[in-house]
């Protein structure tokens, strides 16, 4: 992580002033964003569903009724 | 930075305090716990241990970072001094006056009820007031982010309100509608006891309107670390954010669903009908969904930054990533954390499933992790990157910051993963001793063990924590000036948003429609059914 | 200009919100089948009595508490909750069969979970908390109280055993208790 001096950024300065990313990069990187975190999104939420429902089936049904 | 450089220096130290002090406590109890004999083992002693740790934790540390950080966003977020320093001194003054107020009471053995403190049982009315100054002193920092925003706004009109200082406004008006429920029990109730004014209690009115502040205090602690997912872990990955808009959404979203849903803390209480349980489960359901949504939108940020830096693929994204640096570190291990906190989670929320798990150690396991691991990590993170900027100084080398985040990780995993085991066991809460000449409880012990040893590793990791901000304030550390405090900038950076992004107008009245259906007649009962009340059990060292 | 424009992204976000939700409905409706046709949901019945006179008359005087059969051939099991002790401290109920269980307490918040069950209650000084279950399995279940109720907690539990159906014999007054084994 840099700790070199940078122009103070906040979300509402426009884009065209001075900060680390590089205008061209970022267009050509936005083509294939977000394919990762959708990829990452998945397999972790679709990892959590599936402990969700282990549970559900295996422990929690059979302990029994209760009301 | 005109003010708030002391101002949150004085928060965080104090803060961070009660992190060392409480770790140490917590260690002695997860000794107590273990087969293993521990010293200075008696009920009261474990006891006036387990509610200085948690008031630490719970209260001290949280409320004293949150006001903090909130005080160093406000100024460097909206690039303005912080309007009226002195009040936000003041606020700390209470803060203190309160925390000592608490910890006196504690420490004599006139407290021993916990961090929940549920009537009746009954401590010194100085804990409850202690609280309150506490509470006080945090309304003040409410007003002040609340009159920093609209500074802002009058000043710059049609100008987005910066997100950081947006979720932080946020969370302000969270917190007000918060402590209502807990300062009406405090105020109506527990204190009038507390003095000898009611020789009882309506119990079941208590534990309602302490429900309300209960989970939804848990966001008041959160949002500092998303305002970091959202704002600080991009920029020093050397991203963008996905989406500003959904970042705002995130915030607002918390603000509206974190407050109806206290029920599901009473889902096993005879007080209350199962319609408005099932009622508060469903809005729990919904104050799931910023945290699916933040999962996403940080990946995307991230994943912008892991490509620009030549991550290829669904995957390779991940390891591009700069996780030399302490703040993108963090945030890989906060999300990690969050699959089991949250999974756990979701668990306690599926309304028959809490049978399960209430009062077990699956609790202790959830929200130590959840609050002590994603959040806390976060918190870590969030004073590193800040460190610099309020003292013009950074350490040598990042190693120990990195070390120590390590540290806290494995030692949070190791010391919760064998309490959710144990806790589906039926190994159940706030017990100094167990009797493990019992061959269910027998069983238990190897992992308590376990457990115990991630408790020790995490001890060490908040002493190394320490040590690493005390680094910054040494002789060898090196001097930097001109830092200035960097913010993600989005992908497309908003230049005008829609005045129901930009401010909570709108959003305090669903709010108080959400409260109205969820709370209303839950609270209202008391006042209709004749409840018999509980009498006073006043705690004075003699239980 | 962006390939990824503002709207673009919003779409995207909108996606997954839409997969979030339907993952948070495909929950709730799991939660809500096991209420419906499992028959198991938290504790719903909202009963007051008196906690400074439940122990003078009534249902929960010392000698009414424990497991009774009563008409219909009704299996319930009264327990009051006391610092910090249970009365009785070990309760016999029969396998396979519907058991109500009735908890009070005259003093302060206490709770109860049974190992291995979804056996799970608060107990509130001011109500009676009541849960109907099945025990499928014998043997003796650890009953402990869970909820902080002061100093002795650690020491506070009690024992439910559950009783093969065909050794499940009630006395003359249609009571049952540890000891009769």
């Amino acid at each position: 992580m840099a700790l070199a001096p940078h122009p103070n950024s906040s979300s509402q300065v426009p884009p065209s002033t001075d900060d680390v990313v590089d205008e061209a990069a970022l267009e050509r990187v936005m083509r294939e964003v977000p394919s990762g975190a959708l990829a990452l999104s998945l397999l972790t939420v679709g990892l959590l569903l599936l402990a969700w429902f282990l549970m559900y089936a295996f422990v929690f049904l059979p302990r029994g009724m209760v009301g | 930075m005109t003010h708030a450089r002391r101002l949150t220096l004085a928060h965080l130290w104090v803060a961070f305090a009660a992190i060392a002090v409480a770790a140490v406590l917590g260690v002695w109890q997860m000794w107590a716990r273990s087969p293993l004999p521990a010293p200075f083992l008696t009920a009261q002693a474990y006891f006036t241990s387990v509610t200085a740790h948690g008031v630490s934790m719970a209260y001290v540390l949280t409320t004293f970072m949150v006001m903090g950080f909130g005080y160093y966003v406000a100024e460097t977020a909206l690039g303005r001094p912080l309007p009226l320093p002195r009040l936000a001194w003041l606020g700390f003054a209470l803060g203190i006056v309160g925390s000592l107020m608490a910890a006196v009471t504690i420490f004599a053995g006139s407290a021993t009820v916990l961090f929940t403190f549920y009537p009746p049982l009954t401590a010194s009315p100085f804990f409850y007031i202690g609280l309150v100054l506490v509470v006080v002193g945090s309304w003040i920092w409410c007003g002040l982010m609340l009159w920093a925003m609209l500074d802002f706004k009058r000043a710059s009109p049609g100008v987005p309100v910066p997100l950081a200082m947006f979720a932080t406004v946020a969370n302000a008006v969270m917190w007000l509608w918060t402590t209502v429920g807990v300062a009406a029990e405090l105020l109506f109730q527990v204190i009038p006891a507390a003095f000898g004014w009611n020789e009882a209690v309506d119990v079941g009115l208590s534990r309602t309107l302490f429900s309300w502040t209960l989970h939804a205090i848990v966001y008041f602690w959160l949002i500092p670390a998303y305002i970091a997912f959202y704002t600080m872990a991009p920029q020093a990955a050397g991203g963008r954010l996905y989406s500003d808009t959904m970042g705002r959404l995130t915030f607002i979203l918390f603000l509206i669903y974190s407050l109806p849903v206290g029920m599901h803390h009473l889902f096993m209480d005879p007080q209350q009908s199962s319609a408005f349980k099932f009622l508060q489960m469903s809005f729990t359901a919904l104050v799931a969904a910023p945290t699916l949504l933040t999962v996403f939108t940080i990946s995307a940020s991230m994943e912008i930054a892991g490509r620009l830096r030549g991550g290829k693929g669904y995957f390779g994204w991940i390891g591009a990533l700069p996780w030399d640096c302490p703040m993108v570190l963090a945030t890989g291990m906060a999300f990690f954390m969050l699959w089991f906190g949250g999974g756990g989670g979701l668990i306690n929320m599926s309304f028959g499933m809490n049978a399960m798990v209430h009062n077990t150690s699956w609790v202790t396991a959830h929200f130590h992790l959840i609050f002590g691991g994603t959040v806390v990590i976060m918190y870590f993170a969030i004073a590193y990157a800040i460190w610099p900027t309020l003292t013009d100084r950074t350490p040598v080398s990042l190693r120990y910051q990195r070390l120590q985040l390590w540290l806290w990780f494995i030692g949070m995993m190791v010391m919760t993963l064998p309490w959710h085991y144990l806790g589906l066991q039926g190994q159940w809460r706030r017990v100094a001793t167990f009797n493990y000449s019992d061959p269910i409880i027998a069983g238990w012990g190897p992992w308590v063990i376990v457990s115990f040893i991630g408790g020790i590793i995490l001890l060490v990791s908040a002493l190394l924590f320490v040590w690493n901000l005390l680094e910054f304030h040494r002789a060898h550390a090196v001097v930097v000036t001109g830092l200035r405090p960097l913010y993600a900038l989005a992908v497309h950076p908003p230049e005008r948003v829609p005045a129901a992004l930009n401010g909570f107008a709108l959003w305090n009245v669903l709010v108080l429609i959400l409260m109205i259906a969820a709370y209303g007649y839950p609270i209202a009962q008391f006042f209709i059914i004749d409840a018999p009340e509980a009498i006073v059990h006043r705690v004075n060292g003699r239980g | 200009m962006r390939a990824d424009t503002e709207q673009d992204i919003l779409k995207t976000e909108l996606w997954w919100t839409a997969l979030v939700t339907a993952v948070v409905t495909a929950i709730m409706l799991a939660i809500i089948y096991a209420g419906l046709v499992h028959h198991i949901s938290p504790p719903s019945n909202i009963e007051t009595i008196d906690p400074k006179t439940l122990h003078l008359t009534g249902e929960f005087t010392e000698g009414n508490l424990g497991t009774r059969v009563e008409a219909g051939d009704q299996v319930t099991s009264r327990v009051v909750a006391t610092q910090f002790a249970f009365q009785p401290q070990c309760i016999a109920v029969p396998a396979n069969r519907t058991v109500t269980l009735r908890f009070a307490t005259p003093d302060v918040i206490h709770g109860i979970l049974v190992t291995g069950t979804n056996v799970n209650t608060m107990i509130i000084p001011g109500y009676v908390s009541q849960v109907h279950t099945v025990f499928t399995k014998t043997g003796d279940l650890l009953m402990p109280c869970h909820e902080f109720c002061g100093l002795g907690h650690s020491q506070m539990w009690a024992t439910v055993r559950v009783v093969p159906e065909d050794e499940f014999k009630p006395g003359p007054d249609g009571r049952v208790s540890c000891d009769a084994r």
